[in-house]
């Protein structure tokens, strides 16, 4: 992968651009502790029936109690995926990895403090919203995005709203706006 | 990023309808897997022989097809949801309606409280807790 200098790809309002892989430069921006402000909010997920009335408030009480009660599993599956033969659409609350390689029509969201990390595939396809620590992208996202870390890779195709901690761009089809650590 | 393939069995050995290509299945082995961490509301959907694990949380609706085998995970549990696959296995817990176009088990251990809705067999082991309607899908 060839990378372009990223420090100068940071723009406040709708741009369209394609990253340049001849320039053959590469720099990465040291990641921050936060973000700016971003109009991405998570949806609630609805509290499962055994939690009660009491886990209403907030997404955090709602896993508070979610793993309390969760049952200790095998331990077999180490994240999450959807398939290349699957399409799924609605909101996924992910509290590890997850990959696409298949079709995402919703959100994706990271679930209280642990990190999470969301892997779109060359064959997956993303439309909606992700909000993650670390996001990589190699397939076709058309999503409004926060992350921390974000990585795009050659051939991929991003298109939406970014605000990112840190960013390493591809050569990849790009028709997005970007927002910097220190946008207002 | 770490992704990890695990390759231990998830107990579908001791599954007596499914056929060979699914015996002794991983999760590695499933196109889609929700894991244990992960709480999810929606649908998913395919036309082909998909097959999907859910060892995390779900609510929602999944319809799967031809060749598609579901498996609810001993840690997963799916609340509230329609689901429709050829083979559908539940070792957690499940509410909500099931329509097993070809076969249904429903593990040791399992809790449903539902519909259940079978095409050509079911099997209901021993120490499985089921509430509900047990059908077969009319012909």
């Amino acid at each position: 992968m060839s990378w372009i200098n990223c420090s100068h790809v940071a723009v406040h309002g709708r741009q369209c651009f394609r990253a340049d892989s001849g320039q053959n430069m590469r720099t990465r921006l040291t990641a921050h502790t936060s973000l700016p402000d971003s109009p991405v909010t998570a949806p609630e997920p609805r509290p499962p029936s055994q939690t009660g009335p009491a886990a209403t408030t907030s997404v955090e009480v709602e896993l508070g109690v979610w793993r309390r009660s969760e049952q200790p599993s095998l331990g077999l599956s180490q994240g999450s995926r959807i398939g290349s033969k699957t399409t799924f659409s609605g909101d996924f609350h992910l509290h590890g990895h997850l990959m696409v390689q298949g079709r995402v029509e919703g959100g994706i969201w990271q679930a209280g403090v642990r990190a999470g990390s969301v892997e779109v595939c060359k064959s997956g396809h993303v439309r909606g919203t992700i909000s993650c620590s670390d996001v990589e992208i190699r397939g076709v996202v058309r999503a409004d995005i926060q992350s921390l870390n974000l990585v795009v890779h050659d051939g991929a195709a991003l298109s939406g709203r970014v605000r990112y901690g840190s960013l390493q761009l591809g050569d990849a089809l790009l028709d997005a706006a970007f927002f910097s650590p220190n946008a207002r | 990023m770490p992704v990890e393939t695990p390759t231990t069995s998830i107990g579908l050995e001791r599954c007596t309808s499914l056929p060979q290509q699914f015996s002794g299945a991983t999760s590695s082995d499933f196109d889609s897997t929700v894991d244990p961490h992960s709480m999810v509301e929606g649908n998913f959907q395919s036309d082909g022989d998909a097959s999907i694990l859910i060892d995390g949380r779900f609510r929602g609706q999944i319809d799967l097809g031809r060749g598609s085998l579901l498996v609810i995970g001993a840690g997963g549990v799916v609340e509230d949801s329609t689901v429709i696959a050829d083979f559908v296995v539940v070792l957690g817990a499940f509410t909500g309606t099931a329509h097993a176009r070809l076969a249904l088990e429903v593990m040791a251990e399992a809790v449903v409280d539902g519909d259940l809705r079978y095409g050509a067999r079911v099997t209901i082991h021993s120490k499985a807790a089921i509430q509900g309607k047990l059908s077969a899908i009319p012909v």
